[in-house]
């Protein structure tokens, strides 16, 4: 007893072989135990132990330096022998290295358009702040959400709501404006200008677009001073300096302004998009807003800078303090709510919502890419175990020699999980190449110039380091543990089998990448279907044979508008090639003049529906084409017509409860709350909107004006008349920007989105299915080898060359199949809910679930071949004698 | 040229002749210097010194109060003896040529 009191117990025993390095280890513990014996008999256990405490805790950084050394030692070694199997397995390296560095990559690109879709908007200083006032209405047809306001709500709002620090109110100029300069040299230059707005002067306090030259404070404030963008100047003046340059607008407003400041161009990652500032108080004091009250017309995008966490409060006050306005009616104040969008919610979640001059982007696109982004990953984790577990066995007689040589598993793991953090480490190497190289291309498609910034961001770099490390950890884990458990006996002596739940693993794994790689091809296939299908659908109108283009917006001095107008027209007719021309405030395919509300004259107020209005010229009928199904066109036989006449499609018959067309002429009905107009005619319904969407209730109302011109050209010799229209145009309406729009290339454009996503779609999927097909390669390859003897025989056994080809495939064939039957439902589903957005959908058939299941089998059938066919082929003498 | 701590320590050893080992060699030196090491800190600058070859070492027997773990002597090399005789004859270059009247107030301070 009195010897095992003096003596260091077993616990610090095993604590010290933890702590110290092992090469040390012996003399060291040698030492502790010995000066723990001399103290403990001097000053008995206890101060012992208290001893040995303080003298582990000193010895402490000793051991660390020293186990640093030994590391950096194990380290080369592990370095040398992952070198060396790389080089000895070539090919199985660089199926690995390869495989993961296109799933990082194609994982990378994705994050990059994430995080860029995430990033908008957040420039601002204020963001959190900052609120976009939305309209909710909620009339008999359903709730509908727009961005727009009245342009009386922001000053009150701010008068009357203290949380309300300030606001800004934004219009657009709704269409195109012809902004013209004068050249030093005296010509006038003329500019079609898309991306001009109205705001008031505080639209650089409250958001955080930087003034090249000017400043923030004075910008806008006076009535004749205009802003422009950096390059918007630079396209305008080029060397010279802006400021103080006279510049004429045509637009909402009419006149002359003089550039008072130039901006920096508007970041792409800012929902808010615009060239050209013009102040608010020219606008508010021309034309419809001039004599207005400010609580009529809904034009205006207003931006609410709050006190922070103040949103909810304020979107009550806002409410209550619209629905107090006696200038709005009845009937506007009960179906009108008004709500508070945070900044950070503009650009993903404003779907639904009929808003202007902002780019939109869907989180619903956004998820589902960061879907495909794990997948991708995880196909890429999958193929990296399943051909190191495949490699295993040829790695099993070094394990067994290390093992026998004294090496411990836990030097094995580390060992194995070294050589993975190489590989990992080369492929992210390779990955991050490729992506960089790759960016540009996936910006083009997805129509964004991806800025670059985003690699600078060390939180976007956090995240994703941190990912592949720990997914490198967590995909070298299993084939680390199966390694170093190897019983060194059975590996030397040879008799370690196949393991067939190993392989079992495998064969699911496979299932899974095959899983993945349909599902991705089948939403491919559907999304490109579905789009082929809205491209298809019939319009109703001559759309591809009709031209539109903007009428002048500026007249030579010295002549009449109205007569160089009708001039144009007289000649127009004259060319052999138009059949017919019109105007209008719009055309097909580029939305509606007006929105409102329509209703039975007289009637009840809930039945309320949304409708929309466009204002034609009497020969637009003939000149679309349309078809008319009860009543008149317009005509200029009724004097009436340009007053109280409309016509309206089958849509709005419909909504206005009547149980045929004919029923419907002669009926009057108000709209917009207090304009009531006789229905003359109804025409059969046809696209004016998106082909993705159901025909919505609109009418057209008689004008004698119109901006937009469309001409409808004969088929034959189309570029001819082309030429001679776009000369014509140049001769009467000299100094005006031309430019010519095919109809039906305006409702194309329209699915553009779709189109971008079944591009995304299939990009991706086939990265997913060439990352799968390495893995393939490789199994196959190391299937094929580990069968050269059984092959063997059975060719000496007389199997012919087609005899084992099936052999070979019938496995992998077996996991399609598999795949493929796991795929089918939940994609059915998944496709089911996406194309139920469609109006017009396709319907589900099996083929869109074989199709790419017949591609990805032959994909998978071409690269098992190579292997396949080698083994079948080769001579059994030689397959034997391998052995 | 050996830092003063490697000079201490040689000279430890040197003192110790036969009985240089880990736990002496740490003795020794708290004794003569007052400078202490822990059990595994004094291997630090012993390996260094070994790793310039101005030590060797001899692996001993194990012992039942060592928990049958060995010990290791160390023991001066021909190298150490080398680098002991130029911090020696420094030593006496510097201290032995001061003014008496130095060497006086040396004495008193």
């Amino acid at each position: 007893m009195a010897r095992d009191e003096t003596r260091l117990p077993l616990w610090a025993v095993a604590l010290l072989e933890r702590l110290i390095p092992i090469r040390q280890r012996g003399v060291v513990l040698g030492d502790f135990a010995e000066a723990f014996q001399w103290r403990a008999e001097e000053a008995g256990r206890r101060r012992a132990l208290w001893w040995f405490w303080a003298q582990v805790i000193q010895s402490l950084p000793a051991f660390f330096l020293d186990g640093f050394y030994f590391g950096s030692v194990m380290f080369r070694s592990y370095l040398t022998v992952a070198v060396r199997n790389l080089r000895k397995r070539l090919f199985f390296s660089s199926l690995n290295i390869g495989g993961l560095a296109i799933g990082m990559a194609a994982c990378l690109l994705i994050f990059q358009y994430v995080a860029f879709e995430y990033s908008f908007d957040d420039f601002h200083e204020h963001q959190e702040d900052l609120h976009r006032v939305v309209f909710k209405r909620t009339p008999a047809s359903g709730t509908s959400y727009e961005a727009t306001t009245w342009f009386a709500l922001g000053p009150a709002a701010q008068a009357e709501i203290p949380e309300v620090i300030d606001y800004v109110r934004v219009h657009p100029n709704y269409g195109p404006a012809t902004v013209s300069i004068t050249q030093p040299n005296g010509e006038r230059q003329a500019y079609r200008e898309e991306g001009l707005i109205y705001a008031d002067a505080s639209l650089f306090r409250v958001f955080s677009f930087p003034l090249v030259r000017g400043q923030a404070r004075t910008a806008l404030t006076e009535p004749d001073g205009l802003l422009l963008s950096a390059s918007t100047a630079d396209r305008y003046f080029g060397q010279a300096d802006p400021i103080g340059q006279e510049v004429e607008v045509r637009g909402w407003v009419r006149g002359t302004f003089r550039v008072a400041g130039v901006f920096a161009d508007v970041p792409a990652a800012s929902h808010l998009q615009f060239d050209l500032v013009v102040p608010m108080t020219p606008l508010l004091a021309s034309g419809q807003y001039e004599d207005a009250s400010g609580w009529g017309w809904t034009n205006f995008i207003t931006y609410f800078h709050l006190e922070p966490g103040t949103g909810p409060q304020v979107t009550e006050k806002l409410t209550a303090l619209a629905h107090a306005r006696p200038e709005l009616d009845d009937d506007e104040r009960m179906g009108t709510e008004i709500l508070l969008q945070p900044m950070a919610d503009i650009h993903l979640r404003s779907t639904d919502y009929a808003t202007t001059a902002s780019v939109e982007g869907n989180y619903q696109t956004v998820y589902f890419l960061t879907v495909v982004a794990v997948f991708i990953l995880l196909i890429a984790w999958i193929n990296y175990i399943n051909l190191s577990t495949a490699r295993a066995m040829e790695r099993a007689k070094e394990v067994g020699v290390r093992k026998a040589a004294g090496a411990r598993r836990q030097q094995l793991i580390s060992q194995f999980l070294f050589e993975s953090a190489l590989m990992n480490g080369l492929a992210l190497a390779l990955a991050l190449g490729l992506a960089a190289l790759l960016t540009p291309y996936l910006g083009s498609i997805i129509g964004v110039d991806l800025p670059l910034t985003i690699w600078q961001d060390p939180w976007f770099w956090g995240v994703f380091l941190g990912l592949f490390a720990l997914g490198a950890v967590l995909a070298s884990a299993y084939p680390a543990l199966l390694l170093s458990s190897f019983q060194p006996v059975e590996v030397l002596k040879g008799t370690l089998g196949g393991g067939s739940t190993k392989a079992g693993l495998r064969k699911a794994l496979v299932v899974f990448q095959f899983a993945a790689s349909i599902a991705l091809l089948t939403g491919t296939y559907a999304v490109y279907q579905q789009v082929q299908h809205l491209r298809g659908v019939d319009l109703g109108l001559a759309a591809e044979q009709i031209v539109t283009f903007s009428g002048p917006r500026i007249y030579a001095e010295g002549t009449e508008p109205a007569d160089t107008r009708r001039v144009f027209f007289d000649e127009l007719h004259q060319i052999p090639g138009i059949a017919a021309s019109t105007r209008s405030t719009s055309v097909p395919g580029q939305g509606f003049s007006f929105g409102g509300t329509a209703k039975r004259y007289g009637a009840d107020e809930a039945t309320r529906f949304e409708m929309n209005l466009t204002w034609v010229r009497p020969d637009f009928f003939e000149a679309y084409g349309l078809t008319l199904a009860a009543g008149r066109f317009f005509s200029d036989d009724y004097a009436t017509d340009a007053d109280t006449a409309l016509v309206v499609n089958e849509a709005m018959v419909r909504a206005l409860g009547y149980t045929s067309n004919a029923e419907a002429v002669g009926q009057t009905i108000t709209v917009a709350g207090n304009y009531n107009k006789i229905i003359v005619g109804v025409f059969e319904d046809v696209y004016w909107g998106s082909t993705a969407e159901e025909i919505q209730p609109f009418g057209l109302d008689m004008t004698r004006g119109g901006g937009m011109y469309s001409a409808r050209l004969q088929t034959a010799g189309v570029q001819e008349t082309l030429v001679a229209l776009e000369a014509l145009y140049r001769k009467h309406f000299p100094g005006n920007p031309y430019s010519y729009r095919f109809v039906d290339d305006l409702f194309q454009e329209q699915h553009e989105a779709d189109q971008r996503f079944g591009m995304l779609f299939a990009i991706f999927a086939v990265f997913a299915l060439i990352v799968a097909c390495l893995g393939l390669v490789g199994l196959a390859a190391y299937t094929a080898s580990l069968r050269t003897r059984e092959i063997g025989v059975r060719k000496v056994l007389g199997a012919s060359v087609p005899n084992i080809v099936r052999l070979l495939i019938r496995d992998f064939a077996l996991l399609l199949v598999i795949a493929l039957a796991l795929t089918a439902v939940p994609m059915y589903f998944a496709l089911d809910a996406w194309l139920s957005g469609f109006a017009e959908r396709i319907t589900l058939t099996p083929d869109l679930f074989f199709v790419p299941g017949l591609v990805v089998f032959a994909f998978a059938l071409l690269t098992v071949s190579y292997h396949t066919l080698r083994s079948a082929i080769l001579d059994p003498a030689q397959a034997l004698r391998y052995a | 040229m050996i830092s003063r701590t490697e000079e201490l320590l040689l000279l430890a050893i040197c003192r110790l002749q036969e009985e240089a080992f880990g736990n002496t060699i740490r003795q020794e030196m708290e004794a003569v210097t007052g400078k202490r090491y822990s059990v595994g800190g004094i291997y630090v600058p012993l390996d260094r010194l070994v790793k310039r070859g101005l030590l060797t070492t001899e692996e001993g027997q194990p012992t039942p109060e060592r928990l049958g773990r060995p010990r290791r002597r160390y023991q001066i090399s021909a190298a150490g003896l080398r680098a002991l005789r130029e911090v020696q004859e420094l030593h006496e270059r510097t201290w032995g040529r001061l003014p008496e009247l130095v060497a006086q107030q040396l004495r008193m301070a």
